[in-house]
């Protein structure tokens, strides 16, 4: 342990510590940009230098390790007037229209700016706003260069947790800029649109593409608005608006979105029990035919994305299941509308996502199984507290309403998909059962459970051992593909996420940290515990479904409807090499 | 006053062609290796001992003592340690490198290996300036050579010592002899600094202890081992040993790259040994040390050219630039050329460095056409105040030294822009059409 000294105040920190862990010991605030609790430290804005005693120069606190008897100044006159020229010397370069920025509530620039008073100060510098164009080509990401502050945080999560790499810095100096490959446009390239660099950004500089214009315009034209919300969204909407992370709260969604105008609203958990019927079904197939394994889940639509431009070798490991969001869109505007008395071509399917990718996802072409697009609109958490806000609804005192039914009801089961870990669990408490006959007693599978970034496990099926493994951020993806293509991988099925932690730290949230996912995530299992069926082959109205409907899993019905196909699109790889 | 020949020992019979100094042979002929071969008999301990006796110090800036460098990469458990040879040789004015390199590079080899001897490194690094490409064939069959002679490679001269080294070529970018950056670059990533701790003694290149000297730091090595030294230490004067290498430049009438020792007179240097001022104009200012050394005015001359001498008067000796500029230049001018240099050549990594170093530029722009004004000078003086102590690395905290030395000792020059009084050279709109 070190000793020091903190604006007066003696800390004991551990070894290793830096000034700005010891500053936080010592109750003090001390503003940073570049620097994110997830991330290694960059070290590049500089805003948060302090003076050290015996130093000449002042030291970067994220940076600095701690010595023993070091004694720092965080608030000194001069430290205030650094911090502030060089908090100036950004707000020089950054357009001065916070009134017209998607960010104005919660950025970290302009907070820094309150928390520094600057703007008591009149500017000194010679104002020279970033000149770049946005780019709103992706259906899931705009990025807005002229906002950014060169952190850096959006590039090292694309390259180090996502092993994407789509942006990165070009020119240097006081020309840096932060762009995809040959400036070309979002959409062009290998982004699988998954968020990430959104919740990491700080300032506005990337935003989610917005898309609740969309259903304002179809309830205007008289539509049939029908919306089915994600495991996860329940545990995230009420942290968007100012309350704790992992607070739940189901029922005033439902609520709201009533109240927004939706006239069923429904539960993604039906249609993620739905997947585990069909996948579960499909694995089993697979063992006993033959089939290519080991077998990979297909419900993240960025994982997908990746897959396909990354491994489109190795296409034939996915399972054919659509994810739960286009299973449920295929099915409101089939059997639910039936059911709910709606006339299929005037209803207008909305979803909302803990997630950006599922924006894409919607508007690949082979959707459209029902005779419709599946699913008109895909909006995230973020845009659905926006639409709460806009009209003025009080979230945290609203009453509780049930969702519609017939596809109202989700089990436990389904409502674990939103954490890294979920699907494998619920579909091993599944097979398990139609494997053995037997009722499992002890639900939790505890080794599919936590944010290790690659996890692994066997489960014995009266016998038959199942190998199975788990990974989230696609960087530990691409090792579990390296060795998959390898004909390396241990493995009978395997579980992969995009983003990391899971759908409940997707990139439609609010902004993530490890800490806030590890509440989402300790949140979505007790609510788990609380449901009276947490078997999806258990859920009544998955039951209802196929023998009024489907008739069976994987049967002729649910391949037509439930099940899709995969593009190689390796060539936004190709053309970057070949521009 | 008089060259004192040392580490440029060969460079008349290059010049006459009688060395070729790509040749290991010819180098060994005439003592060459001798050096090593005392060092390879002596410890770690001993050799760094050495080092501290003869007094070097760091010929690439900032004048750190060498011994202690290399104490610091000595010892520890690490088993792979390197050497690096800074040759990113980019500081505007230098070019000691470049004709150490030309004229003798089996000196500056056989510097390595005694570097890599002294902390237990058996690879080294050449990192060379991509504007120095045309030497690459050259350095590489004179690493050739000496691989052949058994001077390089395994078991030189049959002590069992193994030392290789490659070459890396620069990509053209400033930065880059800062060496954290460097070893970004020869990572194969952007060149950018690190921020520290962690130092290059423990975390250096691929994240191993890295021993980073400049050319002529090394090629001090081995006459130091070679005649001793006390010897050495001989040279120049106490605190400052040895004999350095001053690139001459701009307005004076004999410019290049002359070997004199440590500690000469700056105002002797100008006008006895470079004949003066050239065209018959008076001496206005001379910067030190490279775009990032202090410009001093034709009063402050008379001073001896030392390493602690230089440092106090705000600027860097040890690249060993000394570019002159007579009375038919604009100070502002010389300044504002000094801050486009830099504004180009910011990695734009942080913050201060990356927009600081703009603001400054267009505040100076601003004063040397004539629309300046007192305020324009206040905000330098808090600029360059809040750049050099909290940028990340060295480009950008002396960014600011030709600044602040600049505004200090040529104060009237400024005023009298600033009052849109007639500039005697640039004319009252600041020499702009």
């Amino acid at each position: 342990m070190i000793n020091l000294t903190i604006d007066g105040v003696n800390v004991i920190v551990p070894e290793g510590s830096t000034i700005l862990d010891a500053a936080k010991a010592a109750s003090i605030k001390i503003p940073t940009l570049c620097y994110h609790e997830d991330q290694a430290v960059k070290a590049n804005c500089r805003i948060c230098v302090v003076e050290v005693d015996g130093r000449k120069k002042l030291e970067a606190a994220c940076s600095t390790p701690v010595a023993e008897g070091m004694e720092v100044k965080t608030a000194t006159p001069r430290v205030i007037r650094y911090r502030r020229d060089i908090l100036e010397l950004i707000l020089a370069r950054h357009p001065q229209d916070c009134l017209n920025c998607h960010r104005a509530g919660n950025c970290e620039l302009r907070n820094i700016s309150d928390q520094l008073g600057v703007q008591k100060h009149s500017p000194r510098f010679i104002q020279d706003n970033r000149e770049h164009e946005k780019d709103t080509s992706s259906p899931s990401i705009v990025r807005d260069p002229a906002k950014c502050v060169l952190c850096t945080r959006c590039m090292t999560t694309c390259a180090e947790v996502q092993s994407v790499h789509v942006i990165s810095k070009e020119n240097r100096g006081y020309y840096t800029n932060i762009v995809t490959a040959y400036n070309r446009n979002l959409a062009d390239t290998a982004c699988v649109n998954c968020g990430q660099c959104y919740q990491v950004c700080p300032t506005g500089a990337i935003q989610i593409h917005d898309d609740t214009w969309k259903i304002y315009e179809a309830y205007e034209q008289g539509k049939d608005l029908v919306v089915q919300i994600a495991p996860s969204v329940r545990i995230n909407v009420a942290e968007c608006l100012g309350e704790a992370p992992g607070t739940v709260s189901t029922g005033r969604i439902v609520t709201a979105l009533k109240r927004l105008g939706f006239k069923k609203v429904l539960d993604s958990n039906f249609s993620a029990d739905l997947t585990i019927m069909e996948e579960g079904t499909e694995l089993l197939n697979r063992i006993k035919n033959g089939g290519t394994m080991p077998m990979i889940t297909s419900c993240c639509p960025a994982w997908i994305k990746f897959c396909e431009t990354y491994f489109p070798d190795q296409l034939d490991h996915l399972s054919t299941c659509k994810s739960p969001q286009q299973m449920f869109g295929a099915l409101i505007k089939t059997w639910c509308a039936d059911k709910m008395g709606l006339e299929a071509s005037n209803i207008y399917s909305v979803s909302v996502m803990p997630c950006t990718a599922k924006k894409f996802e919607v508007q690949r072409p082979e959707m459209n199984d029902s005779g419709y697009q599946d699913v008109d609109c895909s909006i995230t958490v973020q845009e659905l507290a926006n639409m709460i806000k806009v009209a003025g609804i009080d979230f945290k005192n609203l009453p509780e309403t049930p969702f519609d039914s017939p596809t109202g009801l989700g089990s436990g089961a389904g409502l674990i998909f939103g954490a890294t870990g979920g699907v494998m669990e619920a579909a091993l408490r599944t097979v398990y059962e139609v494997v053995t006959g037997k009722e499992l007693t002890k639900l939790e599978f505890e080794a599919v459970r936590g944010f290790e970034g690659i996890k692994e496990a066997s489960v014995d099926l009266d016998g038959t051992v199942v190998r199975v493994c788990i990974a989230h951020g696609l960087a530990n993806a691409r090792k579990v593909m390296d060795l998959v293509r390898e004909g390396k991988a241990p493995y009978d099925f395997i579980e992969i996420m995009a983003c990391p932690g899971g759908c409940i730290a997707g990139g439609g949230n609010a902004p993530r940290t490890w800490a806030k996912a590890k509440a989402r995530m300790e949140a979505i299992y007790e609510e788990e515990k609380r449901l009276p069926k947490r078997k999806s082959h258990e859920n009544e109205e998955v039951k209802t479904c196929y023998e009024e409907f489907l008739k069976e899993p994987n049967g002729e019905k649910s391949h037509h409807l439930l099940h899709t196909t995969y593009t190689n699109r390796s060539d936004l790889l190709g053309r970057l090499r070949n521009f | 006053m008089k060259e004192q020949l040392v580490l440029l020992r060969n460079r008349e019979r290059y010049e006459k062609g009688e060395y070729n100094p790509i040749d290991a042979k010819e180098y060994l002929a005439c003592d060459g290796f001798a050096g090593l071969k005392r060092a390879l008999k002596m410890s770690s301990d001993e050799i760094i001992e050495e080092v501290k006796k003869s007094g070097l110090r760091g010929r690439g800036g900032a004048g750190f003592p060498t011994w202690k460098k290399f104490s610091f990469c000595s010892g520890g458990d690490e088993s792979v340690k390197y050497v690096v040879c800074n040759a990113d040789e980019g500081e505007p004015g230098t070019n000691k490198d470049r004709v150490l390199l030309t004229v003798d590079p089996c000196a500056v080899f056989e510097g390595m290996a005694i570097a890599g001897k002294a902390i237990g490194s058996h690879f080294g690094f050449i990192y060379l300036r991509a504007e120095y490409a045309y030497m690459r064939p050259a350095l590489l069959s004179a690493i050739e050579s000496c691989r052949q002679n058994n001077c390089l490679g395994e078991n030189i001269f049959g002590s069992g010592f193994d030392f290789n080294i490659e070459l890396r070529m620069g990509n053209g970018a400033y930065v880059c002899g800062e060496e954290t950056a460097l070893f970004e670059s020869m990572e194969g990533k952007r060149g950018e600094p690190r921020f520290r701790p962690p130092y290059p003694a423990t975390h250096g290149l691929f994240g191993k202890p890295t021993l980073l000297n400049n050319v002529e730091t090394l090629a001090n090595l081995a006459p130091i081992f070679n005649k001793g030294a006390e010897w050495y230490s001989t040279l120049g004067v106490p605190g400052s040993t040895g004999t350095k290498l001053f690139t001459v430049s701009g307005n004076v009438n004999r410019r290049g790259v002359f070997e004199l020792p440590m500690g000469v007179n700056l105002k002797e240097l100008i006008f006895e040994f470079c004949g003066g001022v050239n065209n018959g104009h008076n001496l206005l200012a001379v910067q030190t040390g490279g775009a990032s050394g202090a410009i001093i005015n034709a009063d402050q001359v008379d001073m001896s050219l030392d390493i602690d001498n230089v440092s106090a008067s705000g600027g860097r000796l040890a690249c060993g630039t000394i570019m002159v500029f007579s009375d038919k230049n604009c100070i502002v001018d010389i300044l504002l050329n000094d801050l486009e240099f830099f504004v180009d050549e910011s990695c734009g990594k942080c913050t201060p460095c990356r927009e600081g170093g703009m603001q400054m530029c267009r505040r100076v722009k601003k004063i040397a056409v004539g629309k300046g004004s007192v305020e324009d000078l206040r905000v330098l003086d808090e600029l360059t105040e809040v750049i050099n102590n909290t940028a990340l690395c060295g480009l950008g905290s002396s960014s600011t030294v030709p600044v602040v030395s600049c505004m200090k000792n040529f104060k009237s020059a400024f005023l009298s822009h600033i009052d849109g009084d007639f500039c005697p050279v640039c004319g009252a709109n600041g020499g702009e059409a």
